[in-house]
């Protein structure tokens, strides 16, 4: 069981969206770390075997961007080397990577939160704001692999007729807009099915009441509460400047006032918070399978 | 009171003839009624008329009254009460996951949170899908998207269920399987079911009510079994009748007519037709087919669609000889439709040989493997046509009407898509055959065609065999397989494991044989088709 797959999607985007817009619009070292962290310690818990790939992509992301903007711009004070006449400094470096990490933390966070929420999750969300515009995902969400299956039966089939050649450029271009045709009719003939069963099953008769497998429990209240009180201190440290750092032409100093310690402490504790309800959950786990084993449920024994 | 009355019902398309001529009949709560007709006998049209939502548009007469009431004044909320299933899985699904799917219904009624929870859990644990709660429809059979139509359907609670010819794209399992949770519905649940079929065998035991359309005209109505003995030889849907109904016509002694095998070979003791059918038949008939040459050889071909699942052709073997029509059986995802792609050059095994005309498949390069050699007719003919005519669609490969045995040129201007599935599969092997093939591959053939449909594109394949086409077709089709193939092959997790020639393939086999078969096999194994029964019967006068 992943612990933060049974909250309240609403709750679990509320949070998501307020850590990542935190992250993504303050350039800071700490910020940076603390979200990096976060992201990577969440990501970490809850992944069943090594994902490479994805470790791979943030590595490359924070090491293109450190690059790319050491090599190209020629800000800040520190040259460490001149080519061409221009000059390569610390700070560009230090920009880079900054930014580098952020790009990956975000990474991190888009590849834990796509797992987390899934269709029917985007589509319970989206739904509390407008339930047509769900209804008319969930159909997209349908309909699209019956159109892609679709074309490729119809591809194959055009092709083992064996009447149409494919052997030019002209003649395979030709091949497409004939299948695509034939998906528009396809579409269009079978798309009255459709409202005819939706007819059928008392649509049209009047609003529509949305049905959300996902109740609202008093955690998922906690979970906003919390989110919401944490981010409103990050929001203002950032609004008083407290985040603000700057790297050219010199790297400014850390903040280290009273206002934005705690700042920084809310938006850490604010990273962390999925990363503690999921270990927890592990913690939990561990100590609830060692009393399951030990008992006499007779479901247990299998 | 009835629960839906029929009273004179005429129905006409604006600018057409009447498609319901003067209908009435009458359907009490708990029936389980079977409407059949040929394919344009109206049958899609009545059982619109009985929907208010789906009431097509055009000139009515007459009415139709639902517990009393005439059916156009009820709300929505009475009309939900008549659910209406339809033959196509995949577009009679809305949304994309099956929870979603199952409450549909209820969220366009405002059932409140707890009602819907509590009959999604009942509709569950009733079809046994909790399983399937979250998976994408997508993913699911044909059967199951089938059944989660149903449960759609079943969510709102109906006192009836209309159903198409719902199990018209499924295979015979899950038909079977499906039909037998219609029939739990109506016993355990009294609910009402009107459907329309066209493979009768499996539905018609299972009825207390038959009705038969020909040109919108109801010509019967009735208990089944009454119904059923009264089709003469010479009505249309005859041919559509289970092989029990069949037989029943060859010595009506007056009693019940026998709706199922079981019932069949009962009657066949008691009217004394088995011994009559009785007779010397050493020296059988031989293969008729004598001919020289082999058309097609594959040799242990093996193949799989991705590296984590087991072969779909697992050292499949199967030679045919130029000129025949070979029928390969198999239940669904035995991989006889991936031998067809194989042959046609859709998909490349990884071992294994195809030998097309004694030249490897490999060495025809390009469209040559295409030219005047290989063709396939698709299983769904639908995906054939791209014009707006058929006499475009022809004109186009520059097939002409007559290059099949049999006059389509009275639908040369229909839409492609508006032909029924008999002539929609007969337009469809029109195209097909414009590159003039010599080695026709046909994947299951008859899928959602009647009777008279499948006997006409019998007739053909006979007609084309008969001008030297070789066809291979894979099919579930028994009936189908036992009234035209040369030779009968069946197939087994990804390999062919029997061939013989029909006679001897289907007596030797329990479970998988016609109808007929399974009843007189008894007496004589050989009999395999109606026609065979007659023409042992018509041999003794």
């Amino acid at each position: 069981m992943k612990d933060l797959d049974s909250f309240n999607p609403f709750a679990v985007f509320f949070w998501f969206i307020i850590t990542a817009v935190i992250a993504m619009f303050n350039l800071n070292p700490v910020i940076a770390a603390l979200s990096f962290a976060g992201s990577l310690s969440l990501l970490l818990i809850r992944e069943k075997r090594r994902r490479y790939g994805i470790h791979i992509s943030a590595l490359l992301i924070a090491a293109g961007c450190c690059l790319l903007n050491g090599f190209f711009s020629h800000n800040g004070k520190t040259v460490l080397l001149v080519i061409n006449n221009n000059p390569i400094t610390a700070q560009a470096f230090i920009f880079g990577l900054v930014t580098g990490v952020t790009a990956a933390s975000v990474i991190y966070w888009f590849s834990t939160f796509s797992e987390i929420m899934t269709s029917d999750k985007i589509i319970y969300t989206l739904g509390r704001v407008s339930p047509k515009a769900a209804l008319i995902l969930t159909m997209s969400l349908r309909f699209i692999p019956l159109f892609i299956g679709k074309a490729k039966e119809i591809n194959n089939s055009q092709k083992a007729m064996g009447i149409y050649k494919d052997e030019t450029i002209v003649s395979r271009i030709r091949g497409v807009s004939r299948v695509f045709s034939a998906m528009i009719t396809y579409a269009t003939e079978n798309v009255i099915i459709t409202s005819d069963s939706m007819a059928a099953r008392g649509y049209g008769s009047g609003r529509r009441r949305q049905y959300s497998l996902f109740s609202f429990k008093p955690r998922d209240a906690a979970l906003m509460a919390v989110t919401a009180a944490l981010s409103a201190v990050s929001f203002v440290s950032t609004g008083a400047g407290y985040f603000d750092f700057w790297f050219y032409p010199e790297l400014s100093e850390i903040n280290s006032g009273a206002g934005a310690i705690s700042g920084y402490i809310c938006f850490g504790i604010l990273c962390f918070i999925p990363a503690f309800i999921e270990g927890g959950d592990r913690l939990r786990w561990r100590y609830l399978k060692s009393k399951i084993s030990l008992s006499h449920i007779p479901e247990a024994g299998r | 009171m009835a629960l839906f009355e029929v009273k004179n019902l005429s129905f006409s398309y604006p600018g057409s003839g009447k498609i319901t001529d003067c209908v009435s009949f009458e359907i009490e709560q708990g029936d389980f009624v079977i409407l059949c007709g040929p394919t344009g006998s109206g049958k899609t049209t009545l059982l619109r008329l009985l929907k208010p939502e789906l009431e097509p548009k055009g000139e009515l007469t007459g009415e139709v009254l639902y517990k009393g009431q005439n059916l156009r004044e009820l709300d929505a909320s009475e009309s939900v009460k008549i659910g209406f299933v339809n033959q196509s899985a995949d577009h009679q699904t809305v949304t994309d996951k099956v929870w979603h799917e199952i409450v549909f219904g209820m969220e366009n009624l405002r059932y409140t949170q707890s009602q819907m929870s509590r009959r999604l859990a009942e509709i569950s644990g009733y079809f046994g899908i909790s399983r399937l709660f979250d998976k994408n429809i997508s993913e699911l059979s044909g059967g199951m998207k089938q059944t989660v139509a149903l449960a759609g359907v079943l969510a709102m609670d109906p006192e009836v269920i209309i159903l198409d010819e719902p199990t018209s794209q499924l295979d015979p399992v899950a038909a079977g399987e499906f039909l037998a949770s219609l029939k739990k519905l109506n016993d355990e649940q009294g609910i009402t079911i009107i459907i329309t079929e066209h493979r009768l065998e499996n539905v018609i035991p299972l009825g207390n009510k038959l009705g038969i359309l020909e040109n919108g005209r109801l010509t019967h109505f009735g208990a089944v079994s009454q119904t059923a003995a009264q089709i003469r030889p010479d009505e249309i849907m005859f041919e559509a009748m289970p092989g029990s109904v069949k037989l029943f016509s060859l010595a009506p002694n007056g009693g019940e007519c026998p709706l199922n095998v079981k019932q069949g070979k009962r009657f066949l003791r008691e009217s004394g037709l088995d011994k009559r059918l009785i007779r010397d038949t050493a020296g059988s008939e031989k293969s008729k087919n004598e001919s020289t040459g082999t058309a097609l050889k594959i040799k242990d071909l093996c193949f799989r669609y991705s590296k984590d699942e087991p072969d779909a052709l697992h050292f499949a073997s199967l030679e045919v000889k130029k000129g025949e029509i070979m029928c390969v059986l198999g239940e669904n995802g035995s991989g006889k439709s991936t031998l067809l792609y194989a042959v046609s050059g859709l998909i490349t095994p990884y071992s294994g040989k195809v030998e097309i005309f004694g030249k490897n498949i490999k060495k025809y390069s390009g469209q040559s493997l295409h030219d005047n050699c290989v063709a396939m007719l698709p299983q769904n003919a639908q995906s054939v046509f791209v014009k707006s005519t058929l006499r475009d669609e022809l004109a186009e490969v520059g097939a002409d009407f007559d290059i099949i045995p049999y006059d389509l040129g009275y639908a040369a201007e229909t839409h492609p898509y508006d032909l029924s599935g008999g002539e929609m599969q007969l337009a469809a092997l029109a195209k097909v055959l414009a590159a003039k093939p010599r080695l026709l591959l046909l994947d299951e053939p008859t899928k959602g065609l009647d009777a008279r449909a499948k006997r006409i594109v019998c007739d053909v394949l006979t007609q084309l065999k008969n001008r030297g086409v070789t066809i291979l077709a894979v099919t579930h089709d028994t009936e189908f397989a036992a009234m035209c193939a040369d030779r009968a092959a069946m197939f087994f997790r990804g390999a062919v494991i029997a061939v013989d020639e029909p006679r001897g393939f289907f007596s030797q086999n329990i479970f998988y044989t016609t109808c007929i078969n399974k009843i007189v096999s008894d007496t004589d194994p050989r009999l395999i088709t109606f026609d065979d029964v007659k023409n042992r019967l018509g041999g003794e006068d």
